[in-house]
């Protein structure tokens, strides 16, 4: 029986909603089947917690007097973009500090601010007739700002790929310490709880979805950038799902310094542990179907990232079952493996969302227009200058 | 008496880095396992011993070594791991050639054994939180 994400959010109001989180809602499928499952679930939590480079900050800091029009701006000696309004700027995770390099960047700066804590703002201009200021040196907290709010373009990857390693020397990379040799295998998606590998065909999370962003509420406002869809019908029928991905935004005063990290990639850089989740309407059998999925079904391709060719083969394709079991056979080598997103903290979020939609705070979303079906990755050409 | 085993991080002043202080340990019953060593004449000596023997003479030994002017650290998970910082990635578990970080499969929440670590510190760069303490700069 097909459920309206209408009659969902009434169910909700009432306090009569069941609610599950992904986790939940795979183990009662296994028991109980898809079609009791999709009468009885009117929504699943889904949820992440992983390092997203591409995010950061949008800041007004509100104007001086005599004002400025910042130009050149640092926020704790990290550089923030000054080619926006006066008193805008936009600070990118992965920007590493002037004197500080990646041990502290713009993700701590936007860690720190979320925390609390007390941020130098230092920013210089050229002076304008309206803007006569040229310089301003001054502290600013989260509170102080008119408006800061994460906007980060391309975050919640629907499954990413694991990464080994075959060359004979450590590689230090964004999938972390990669050991010589095949010496370890690292990935990075939260599995059967990613959420959009729950919502693989994009049915229900559309633009304009609400979803808990960092502790805070958030919304998905487009396409993430390089969003593409993978699907693939493996030898056994299982369906094999990647590429999209999901540009967010929300607002930094709610948020909470628990669901965001700022990382740093040894020999790599900056980047910024997101904590997402995304509640997904139980619409009809369909989507119980997809939601059921276990880790056992879902599966990634691992790549040797010794390489740095994008043309790199896979080496294997494996489960998420397997890359959770701690080992994963490849060319009849076992290797150990790591994950380097946090499933403790994804099953917090995934919780947590889970109560605020029993406790009715929190609805579900009719996007506003769906997210738009990517079938190619667009490449750099490098030969129109010759 | 009760056998212990801890791992400890010296640190000797320039002026003792020649003298043999640490041979004198074995005189309180001790016996021990050197895990790391840095000693140039001249310079801040570090070592990372793991000591094993009855608990009051572990106690006596360090008590001696600290009176020797040297600097002692005593390793345990709470010292090396900085829980209000970690979020559990796993990233360090990669890294780990001794078991002692690993996550625990039902609550994937990171475990870290001080019995099983050899301080070889490779974790503490692969961490992304900065979670673990950075003992070879603080301590070596």
């Amino acid at each position: 029986m097909a459920k309206s994400i209408d009659e969902i959010n009434e169910k909700i109001k009432k306090g009569k909603a069941v609610v599950f989180t992904a986790e939940q809602a795979v183990a009662m499928a296994k028991e109980r089947g898809i079609a009791e499952c999709a009468e009885k679930i009117d929504a699943v939590t889904t949820a992440t917690f992983g390092a997203m480079c591409s995010s950061g900050a949008v800041l007004n800091f509100g104007h001086s007097d005599p004002p400025i029009r910042m130009s050149e701006i640092t926020l704790n000696g990290v550089e923030a973009y000054g080619g926006l309004a006066a008193v805008d700027t936009y600070i990118g995770a992965t920007q590493p500090g002037r004197d500080t390099g990646i041990e502290y960047g713009g993700a701590h700066v936007i860690e720190d601010l979320i925390a609390g804590k007390e941020i130098e703002l230092e920013a210089r201009s050229l002076g304008t007739d309206c803007y006569v200021r040229k310089e301003i040196k001054t502290k600013i907290r989260l509170s102080d700002l008119n408006q800061a709010y994460l906007f980060n373009p391309r975050n919640a990857y629907q499954n990413y790929s694991a990464a080994t390693n075959t060359t004979k020397t450590t590689k230090r990379t964004y999938m972390g310490t990669l050991l010589p040799c095949m010496g370890n295998v690292t990935y990075t998606t939260s599995g059967e709880m990613s959420p959009l590998l729950k919502d693989p065909k994009l049915r229900t999370i559309g633009i304009g979805t609400r979803i808990l962003l960092c502790g805070g509420e958030g919304f998905v406002v487009f396409e993430g950038t390089q969003a593409v869809n993978k699907a693939e019908t493996l030898e056994n029928g299982d369906k094999y799902y990647a590429g999209y991905t999901l540009a967010v935004i929300g607002d930094m005063k709610g948020m909470k310094s628990e669901y965001i990290r700022a990382a740093t990639f040894d020999g790599y850089g900056v980047s910024l542990f997101v904590g997402i989740g995304i509640p997904i309407p139980v619409i009809d059998e369909d989507m119980m179907a997809d939601i059921a999925v276990p880790n056992e079904r879902l599966y990634t391709y691992v790549y040797d990232y010794g390489y740095s060719e994008r043309s790199r083969k896979a080496l294997a394709r494996v489960s998420y079952a397997q890359l959770r079991s701690g080992e994963v056979e490849i060319d009849g080598k076992k290797i150990r493996t790591a994950p380097l997103s946090s499933v403790y903290k994804a099953r917090k979020i995934a919780d947590e969302l889970k109560n605020k939609i029993l406790n009715g705070e929190f609805l579900m979303t009719n996007p506003a227009a769906p997210l738009p079906p990517r079938e190619k990755l667009e490449v750099l050409n490098t030969e129109r200058n010759k | 008496m009760k056998q212990t085993s801890i791992k400890i991080g010296l640190k000797f002043p320039p002026e003792k880095a020649n003298k043999p202080v640490v041979t004198e340990l074995v005189g309180f019953g001790l016996s021990f396992n050197i895990l790391r060593a840095y000693i140039s004449p001249g310079k801040t000596g570090h070592l990372v011993l793991e000591l094993t023997g009855g608990e009051e003479n572990v106690k006596k030994g360090i008590a001696f070594l600290e009176r020797e002017g040297i600097t002692v650290t005593v390793f345990s998970e709470s010292v090396l791991h900085y829980q209000e910082k970690c979020v559990h990635c796993g990233a360090c578990t990669s890294v780990c050639p001794s078991g002692a970080l690993v996550m625990n499969p039902d609550t994937w929440e990171l475990e870290f054994s001080m019995e099983k670590c050899v301080l070889c510190g490779y974790c503490i760069r692969a961490c992304p939180a900065r979670a673990i303490k950075n003992f070879e700069d603080d301590v070596l």
